[in-house]
């Protein structure tokens, strides 16, 4: 079994403790690097190309969301999982679209952050039913057209993801899904993936051009 | 001056007329001072002749006098003017200075004047023409008995009285009458006058009456045309210093005798003034505009054309005045007006500070909040981390009890973190809005719900409209809305749950439904176990907010919460005035 390599973002020391503890009493993973603010991670992350960024969402230096859009670009092959708390739907919206994967609910228990993790690498892509329910509302509007940048590029959802969205707004899980689609779970994943991919593409200019300013 | 006289034929000559013309007037007149109810409302140093005007003097209605003083200027020239004063819109002619010229009746002993009778002369007689020629004369008649030791009596006419005086007095057919106790008709002396006119020639009016005064030319000899030409005495006073007189030479005086009866008559015209200083009284005048003029007149009473004026406005009383009623009005309405304007800002104000006191307040609650959250949040979710390991490390080294307590700290140490979480969330007035209250509902309801293993169907509806919901509203609703999930999870036996969300401008109803095993309303305050209603009931009370529950035995439970948005959109409103 491959080792995944484990980064990790997050100001508080005990949390950051008890997260890398975490990790490193599992076989399968490798904390390779801790960082306490997002400016190191900015600076140290690209050279260290983790399989997996853990990134806090509140930093006391850069947000995490402005962390992501740095990164991203960079880390083609890492998944990025915020961690956050519930109020932060707009924030973990745009972690999503600036290039993140995926999102985790503090407190987190070791056992749903390694739970999650290896599901990520696995290629597994979750998505609450409220952040769903904003991908669609952003992908029905047009796309922004500033007169400063080049229009950006116009994705639209193909029509088995829409339905999938739809779906999964309305509550369903990945298996209900599946059987109201007639489809494979794992399908339903792929699906998800491309979703995620047209978010970024679409989302990842805007969010970058607005956290510049 | 020079008479000349015809003896051959009855013409006679005129050119003393010409020579008597009045030399041209030097200076003018000048109103000195004005006073208003004796206090001095102006001082004119000089004015004015030839038609100059000073400006407006404003008196208030109020005032009961106004005296205007005034005098030639140069004063005591000669020629003298004789000043006229006059106040446009008041008088209806020119008024002289009140001067008197006097006939003097002097009862004398051997050549002594023992008595004195004066009759004044003063003003202009009637039919007054402008000269001693042509106007018509005043016939004057005195009686009086001759006093005590009186042998004779003499007559003079003379100029002196106010040295000021000018004017111009004929004096025509001077007679005296003497009645004796015992005589039968009374003894006439006609002084020179005569009957007829063969009688009259300058000579005999010369024989008989002598001029004196103080210059020589003030009395003169004149011809009087009516009713045919013949001399007459002249007094042509143009000298505010000197006097002059015609008086019965000694030889003439007239003898007479204690207790005789005097009968004297003559005949006049005369128009007499004064060169002033001189004042004038005006009382209680109504308001309106005067003109008050002080003129410089000839002698005779024939104008020059020098003169001062002086504006006058009577200004009204206030309370006379239309405008003052309106411009009390205006200043009522403006007084009122900025009244409620100050007490409108002070009303701002107070609300701009008790709104500023509040955005302090909640800052500060922001703050709080948020220290309580990163730290403690962190702690706790340190702890839940922690005792979750240790239990997972030693759970099979640990009494099943004691492993049940560790993994008891651990979900204690969560829900706590989900409660500071939630603090936060609704304190923090970035969420005061339906979309993010929906958001952070939704969040936390699949969170919950996807733990418990129930399944669920959110029917949220599209196109949230912007509309605040306040902190205090919020979080009830929101526990309110939690609890029934709760309830749902742990009582019902149900398999699916409904979640939905209706909103608009007005009012936001959420509803939670399920399918499960649902229970008989009636028989719930007998119920333990459905605290859960009353607290639901209370928290929207609480928010003023309606709360519907509808339950049958088998048939599931459906609650809805519905609370009004209308007054939170003024909340709104202010908000945003406040930023």
């Amino acid at each position: 079994m491959s080792v995944i390599r484990i980064a990790m973002v997050e100001d508080d020391a005990r949390l950051r403790c008890a997260i890398s503890e975490v990790f490193s009493k599992e076989k399968d993973f490798e904390c390779v690097g801790v960082f306490a603010n997002g400016q190191t991670a900015i600076d140290e992350v690209p050279r260290l190309k983790p399989d997996v960024l853990i990134m806090d969402v509140n930093l006391p230096d850069i947000s995490g969301v402005e962390c992501v859009a740095q990164l991203a670009p960079q880390l083609p092959g890492t998944q990025i999982i915020m961690l956050t708390v519930f109020q932060d739907t707009d924030t973990i919206f745009n972690a999503l679209g600036a290039g993140a994967h995926g999102y985790l609910v503090k407190p987190v228990m070791p056992a749903k952050l390694l739970e999650a993790v290896r599901e990520i690498r696995a290629g597994g892509v979750p998505m609450s039913r409220t952040i769903a329910r904003k991908v669609i509302d952003f992908f029905q509007q047009p796309p922004p057209r500033q007169h400063d940048i080049a229009p950006v590029e116009d994705v639209v959802l193909g029509k088995r993801e829409q339905q999938v969205l739809d779906l999964l707004v309305q509550g369903y899980s990945y298996k209900e899904i599946g059987n109201e689609l007639d489809i494979k779970v794992s399908t339903i994943g792929t699906h998800m993936q491309r979703i995620y991919s047209k978010l970024h593409v679409r989302s990842r200019r805007e969010i970058i051009e607005r956290y510049k300013r | 001056m020079k008479t000349t006289w015809s003896p051959g034929g009855r013409r006679y000559a005129l050119i003393m007329l010409a020579s008597l013309g009045w030399g041209k007037l030097r200076g003018g007149v000048v109103i000195t001072d004005v006073l208003v109810d004796n206090k001095a409302a102006a001082h004119m140093a000089i004015q004015e002749s030839e038609g100059g005007a000073l400006s407006p003097l404003r008196v208030q209605e109020s005032a009961h006098s106004i005296v205007f003083r005034f005098t030639e200027s140069p004063f005591r020239n000669r020629p003298a003017a004789r000043l006229r004063y006059r106040l446009e819109g008041y008088d209806s002619s020119w008024h002289d200075l009140p001067l008197k010229m006097r006939v003097l009746l002097h009862f004398q002993t051997s050549g002594q004047i023992i008595f004195q009778q004066e009759y004044f002369l003063e003003g202009e007689t009637a039919g007054w023409s402008g000269s001693v020629e042509t106007s018509e004369y005043l016939a004057c008649r005195k009686e009086i008995e001759v006093p005590e030791r009186a042998d004779s009596v003499k007559i003079a006419f003379v100029t002196h009285g106010d040295n000021v005086g000018v004017g111009v007095i004929g004096i025509d057919a001077v007679r005296l009458a003497v009645e004796r106790h015992g005589d039968a008709r009374p003894t006439i002396y006609d002084l020179g006058f005569g009957q007829g006119m063969d009688t009259h020639n300058p000579h005999d009016l010369r024989s008989y009456w002598m001029s004196e005064g103080s210059v020589i030319d003030i009395a003169q000899l004149g011809v009087r045309r009516s009713p045919l030409l013949h001399p007459i005495l002249v007094l042509r006073d143009d000298d505010a210093i000197n006097y002059g007189n015609w008086s019965l030479k000694p030889a003439h005086v007239v003898p007479v005798m204690p207790g005789d009866w005097l009968t004297v008559e003559w005949r006049i015209a005369h128009s007499i003034g004064s060169s002033g200083p001189g004042e004038a009284r005006y009382a209680d005048l109504k308001p309106g505009t005067y003109t008050f003029r002080v003129a410089a007149f000839r002698p005779n009473g024939e104008a020059t054309g020098v003169e001062c004026a002086l504006p006058i406005t009577i200004v009204p009383a206030l309370y006379r005045r239309g405008e003052f009623w309106l411009v009390l009005l205006a200043l009522g309405i403006a007084g009122a007006a900025l009244l409620a304007r100050a007490t409108e800002a002070a009303r701002v104000r107070r609300c701009v500070a008790a709104m500023k006191y509040e955005q302090a307040l909640e800052c500060e609650r922001i703050r709080i909040a948020r220290d309580l959250h990163d730290e403690m949040g962190a702690g706790l979710s340190a702890i839940a981390m922690q005792s979750d390991s240790i239990y997972r490390e030693c759970c099979n080294c640990v009494s099943p009890e004691t492993g049940q307590r560790i993994q008891s700290v651990c979900q204690t140490a969560m829900e706590l973190v989900r409660a500071v979480d939630e603090i936060v969330w609704a304190v923090n007035p970035a969420n005061d809005t339906v979309e993010r209250f929906v958001n952070y509902l939704t969040q936390c309801a699949e969170h919950y719900l996807d733990m418990a293993g129930l399944r669920f169907r959110f029917d949220v509806q599209r196109e949230l409209p912007d509309v605040i919901l306040a902190g205090a509203m919020r979080h009830s609703l929101f526990m309110a809305v939690k609890e029934a999930i709760c309830n749902a999870a742990k009582h019902a036996k149900a398999d699916l749950l409904w979640l939905r969300v209706r909103v608009n401008t007005v009012e936001l109803a959420i509803t939670v439904e399920d399918n499960g095993v649902g229970f008989d309303p009636g028989c719930l305050t007998k119920d333990g176990t459905r605290n859960g209603v009353a607290n639901m009931r209370r928290r929207m009370e609480e928010s003023a907010g309606r709360f519907e529950l509808w339950s049958e035995p088998g048939q599931g439970t459906r609650v809805t919460f519905t609370v009004s948005l209308a007054q939170e959109i003024t909340g709104a409103a202010d908000r945003s005035t406040l930023q």
